[in-house]
């Protein structure tokens, strides 16, 4: 039974690398930031279960290339490698954020072939374990009362998806985003610390890297902003939507590649990715990255991708960010 | 459990075959690592991570074995900063000051003694208060508001008179320099672009690791090329071996320098580069007898120790509260991660051999680091017996290469290059680089926090003085301008002591 | 004469630096400091310093060695990143090194065996070594 399993998965593989006629030599994954943040663990761990599980064969380099968010390297894409089939470059809600406000140049989301994603974090709202604010509508009736007795702290600049998740609340609660009393840190780890030091009341954050201070009970978090909830240590936290207000924030991270790469090479990463999101292995690996599932590849995710920018540049051009 | 129980059964984890050869193998590659221009601990780190995985090593030895490369590549680097006047990273600008002038007098293998000795002073006092006071310490940091960091910068910046040579306007024009360059790049506070000229290479900022390589290096081989100086060692009192004399004059440096950078590496947002800058700066406000930039051993001392010091501290608020504290530990929280190992404040309960094991590692790798180094300071020094004409395009070549491989973009060269331009006119006419360089590094910690205090008072300039932290460090800052003009060069040792 | 130029200079950078800040566009007042006021007070020490020095200059004593040396080196530099890319990274650096090691009184020949020498090593050691790609020439190499 197992041989004919193994059996048919090999003609299957052979038939696919036959039918695709595209075998990636030299891959490089880019990672558009410095080593350590979010696009480089996206990169390193994405490259090595690729390799591990043997869906690429050559083993997968992953390049830094720090700056503004992924600018940097999407220029550089559109440049030096537009057709170069080897490369993927990893993406997240926060580039669609900034290319949405014309950050990223003279290019658009329509630029570069968008392959799929490999999985999501979620927005949260977290406050300290002692803080006043029980509930979702606790914070919007203060906010609706005096939007600056509110402290919001976070670990983006203004207009980035950090401070758009606390926008998207007040939006919602029918206050005008731009009265908020944002505050500004170097990070989500700065921005944390000012929460549990008392200087900041709400931070709006990522589920992965708030997980610690909440299984230790240093924080409360009022919301997720994801359509279900998420599972794990997040099972007892009400969604943002269960609470009547509408906020969705999942931080999909994913991938694309360079526009002119050829349509054989389009139809090789996606194939692998979706291969990757079935496998059980690496639906281990990216739990404990602390990542959700978010299976969506292909012509599915070249739209969303699409659709998710089109509708930060209307916010955006809403709260006046719009270049 | 109490402290000294559950750091024995640390060194229980540590101490095995396994783990002592990783410790060791961490901090030789560390070194060597460390010591190429512009690749830092952080690049260090973040390489061998995947072989981490790829060897299959248990979390415990993975973090062991980066715990000992993150010692070794802040040590590594000093060899061409002491040797050489070429620093490779931000955090040993001011290992340069006095190490460089012990180096042309023949004393390099001394210096670079001292600068080990030191590290290990830091390295290990710091691990200790860790081992101790890592929860309060975290808590204390924490409590640090806004209003609090303005405060410390403008005793920073108070501190960085004592850098002044020459005409003190040429101070302020270095400093005001230093803070327009740091203001290039996105501006936190609203997202609005501020000096980039349109470039998307600009939006993020200039590289730390680009400014200090065009500024100290590229500068630095201009002019030897040019023969304005000349990296010519002296003969004479070479193989002059570090006395115990000279260590323990030291010694009050060093301990003061190890709670000032402890301190502010526990401090989020502060690292190694502004903790040696203020341990260097109160060190010679402190003892300077005109002795200080001319090669004494404490202006070494200090900044060294201090480095070591807030690497260690930096460490704190991630074991303590899972809380990354700079870029490297970054990247080691990202390693936790991968090992599904959360970070945090339940780390110490749930996976004490990994909490512990690290902890005791620390000391291993502190004293490794010492033990690897001291007997080859000699060879080090023989470094300068190359050919200039090898040495040199070597350097800079490695400089170059440092930058992109991390960058990956030739404009960041395009960049360095242009820093390395700007350096050698202001050195020729007369504009010290030192005070550019703090400007830089402490420009956006003021001015973001000011920003963030203001927003939190909303616009009211009396949360300024409204801690009493704040107000205690307002005070050494007059203190520290103050003091000078009216002719008492001495500040008692205590006075800063309550800063750190 | 010099202190006088810089001074110049200076004050120039602080008037632009004053300008610039105020074209910022800020869509809205997220903080009521904003993005301003820092550039401004900056360029305002630029301007007050850069008087100053006009105003009473100091000696300053320039002295230049052997430039064309330093701006062989120089020139190297610049051309360095625009030829990384096409001609591969031990091309590159074999020529940066040459062009440096000759600035510092080699002669050719040693020269030429020492840059070439010098970028292989780099290129092993950051390449293979170390995993940090470096772009290879049209050669592979």
């Amino acid at each position: 039974m197992r041989t004919t399993i193994a059996t048919c998965c090999a003609l299957l593989l052979s038939a696919t690398v036959h039918a695709q006629d595209f075998q990636p030599q030299n891959p490089e994954c880019i990672a558009p930031a410095a080593p350590g943040g979010g696009f480089d663990l996206t990169c390193r761990l994405t490259s090595r279960m690729l390799n591990e599980t043997g869906l690429v064969g050559p083993s997968i380099r992953t390049t830094n290339m720090p700056g503004g968010i992924g600018a940097v390297a999407y220029n550089n894409i559109q440049a030096q490698r537009a057709a170069d089939a080897n490369v993927i470059v990893a993406v997240s809600t926060g580039s669609w954020v900034n290319l949405a406000q014309g950050k990223f140049g003279r290019f658009s989301e329509s630029d570069v072939r968008w392959l799929g994603a490999i999985g999501a974090d979620y927005g949260v709202l977290a406050v300290r374990k002692d803080s006043r604010f029980k509930t979702l509508a606790d914070v919007v009736e203060a906010l609706k009362k005096d939007p600056t007795s509110v402290k919001v702290g976070a670990g983006g600049t203004v207009g980035s998806q950090d401070w758009m998740k606390p926008a998207l609340v007040l939006k919602a609660a029918g206050v005008d985003p731009r009265k908020m009393r944002y505050l500004a840190y170097e990070g989500g780890g700065e921005a944390i610390g000012a929460l549990l030091g008392g200087h900041i009341d709400l931070f709006p954050g990522d589920a992965s890297e708030v997980r610690g201070q909440l299984e230790a009970g240093e924080i409360r978090l009022l919301a997720t902003f994801s359509d279900k909830r998420l599972p794990g240590a997040f099972a007892q936290v009400p969604t943002a939507k269960e609470q009547g207000y509408d906020v969705q924030w999942p931080i999909v991270r994913g991938f694309y590649t360079p526009p002119k790469a050829s349509e054989a090479s389009y139809t090789y990463w996606t194939g692998v990715l979706t291969k990757l999101n079935a496998d059980p292995r690496w639906q281990k690996a990216r739990g404990e990255q602390g990542l959700f599932e978010f299976n969506m590849v292909g012509a599915e995710f070249d739209a969303f991708a699409k659709k998710r920018t089109a509708d930060f540049r209307t916010l955006a051009a809403e709260v006046g960010l719009a270049k | 459990m109490d402290a000294f129980a559950a750091l024995l059964t640390g060194f229980q984890v540590a101490l095995t075959p396994l783990n002592l050869a990783v410790a060791f193998a961490g901090v030789a590659l560390g070194t060597a690592i460390g010591a190429l221009p512009g690749i830092g601990p952080i690049n260090a780190v973040a390489l061998l991570l995947p072989l981490c995985f790829a060897l299959k090593l248990p979390p415990e030895t993975a973090l062991i074995l980066l715990a000992g490369l993150y010692y070794g590549s802040g040590y590594g680097g000093r060899i061409s900063s002491i040797l050489l006047n070429i620093p490779g990273d931000p955090g040993l600008v001011m290992t340069t000051l006095d190490g460089y002038p012990l180096a042309k007098s023949g004393r390099g293998a001394a210096a670079l003694a001292i600068s080990g000795i030191g590290s290990f002073v830091g390295g290990t006092s710091a691990v200790i208060l860790m081992t101790f006071l890592a929860v309060p310490l975290t808590r204390l940091a924490l409590s640090f508001g806004p209003a609090d960091y303005v405060a410390l910068m403008v005793l920073s910046f108070a501190l960085l008179g004592t850098m002044s040579e020459g005409k003190a306007v040429k101070t302020w024009i270095a400093v005001a320099l230093g803070l327009l360059l740091a203001m290039v790049g996105i501006d936190g506070g609203t997202g609005v672009e501020r000096f980039t000229f349109g470039s998307l290479e600009l939006l993020g900022g200039i590289d730390f690791t680009s400014l200090t390589i065009g500024l100290f290096a590229v500068a630095e081989i201009l002019f030897l090329a040019e023969g304005m100086i000349s990296g010519v060692v002296s003969r004479t009192g070479s193989g002059a071996r570090l006395t115990f004399r000279e260590i323990i004059y030291c010694i009050p440096a060093m301990l003061r320098a190890t709670g000032l950078g402890f301190f502010l590496g526990v401090l989020p947002g502060t690292g190694a580069s502004v903790a040696s800058a203020m341990a260097y700066t109160a060190e010679k406000r402190i003892s300077d007898k005109g002795t200080f930039g001319k090669g004494d051993m404490r202006g070494l001392a200090a900044p060294e120790t201090a480095d070591n010091a807030a690497q260690t501290g930096s460490m704190v608020p991630m074991l303590a509260l899972g809380i990354p504290g700079s870029g490297t530990t970054a990247v080691m929280l990202g390693a936790f991660m991968m090992y599904s190992i959360t970070p945090g404040p339940l780390l110490f309960t749930q996976r004490p051999e990994v909490a512990w094991g690290l902890i005791a590692s620390m000391y291993i790798g502190n004293l490794m680091l010492l033990v690897l180094n001291l007997p080859l300071v000699g060879l080090f020094a023989r470094l300068l017996l190359v050919p200039a004409w090898i040495l040199y395009p070597g350097i800079l070549a490695l400089s170059y290469a440092g930058v992109y491989a991390v960058s990956n973009s030739a404009f960041e060269l395009i960049i360095t290059t242009g820093i390395g331009v700007l350096a050698y006119i202001l050195r020729k006419v007369g504009i010290p680089l030192i005070p550019l360089m703090l400007a830089f590094v402490l420009a956006r910690l003021l001015e973001d926090n000011f920003r963030r205090a203001l927003s939190l008072s909303d616009g009211g300039y009396e949360i300024l003085f409204s801690t009493p932290t704040s107000i205690v460090l307002w005070l050494l800052a007059i203190v520290a301008i103050g003091l000078p003009l009216i002719r008492k060069p001495k500040l008692h040792p205590a006075v800063i002591g309550e800063a750190g | 004469m010099v202190d006088r130029l810089v001074g110049l200079i200076c004050a120039l950078l602080g008037a632009g630096a004053i300008w610039h800040a105020q074209t910022l566009h800020v869509p809205f007042a997220a903080d009521p400091v904003g993005p301003r006021v820092f550039p401004t007070i900056t360029g305002g020490v630029l301007i007050l310093g850069g008087c100053i020095l006009m105003l009473r200059p100091g000696p300053v004593a320039m002295e230049f060695g052997t430039w064309p040396r330093a701006l062989a080196v120089l020139v190297a530099s610049l051309i360095y990143p625009l030829l990384l890319l096409p001609i591969g990274f031990i091309a590159a650096t074999a020529m940066l090194c040459f062009v440096a090691a000759l600035a510092f009184h080699a002669r050719p020949l040693p020269a030429a065996v020492s840059a070439v020498g010098t970028a292989i090593v780099f290129f092993v050691l950051l390449d293979k070594m170390l995993d940090l790609p470096l772009p290879r020439g049209p050669l592979g190499i």
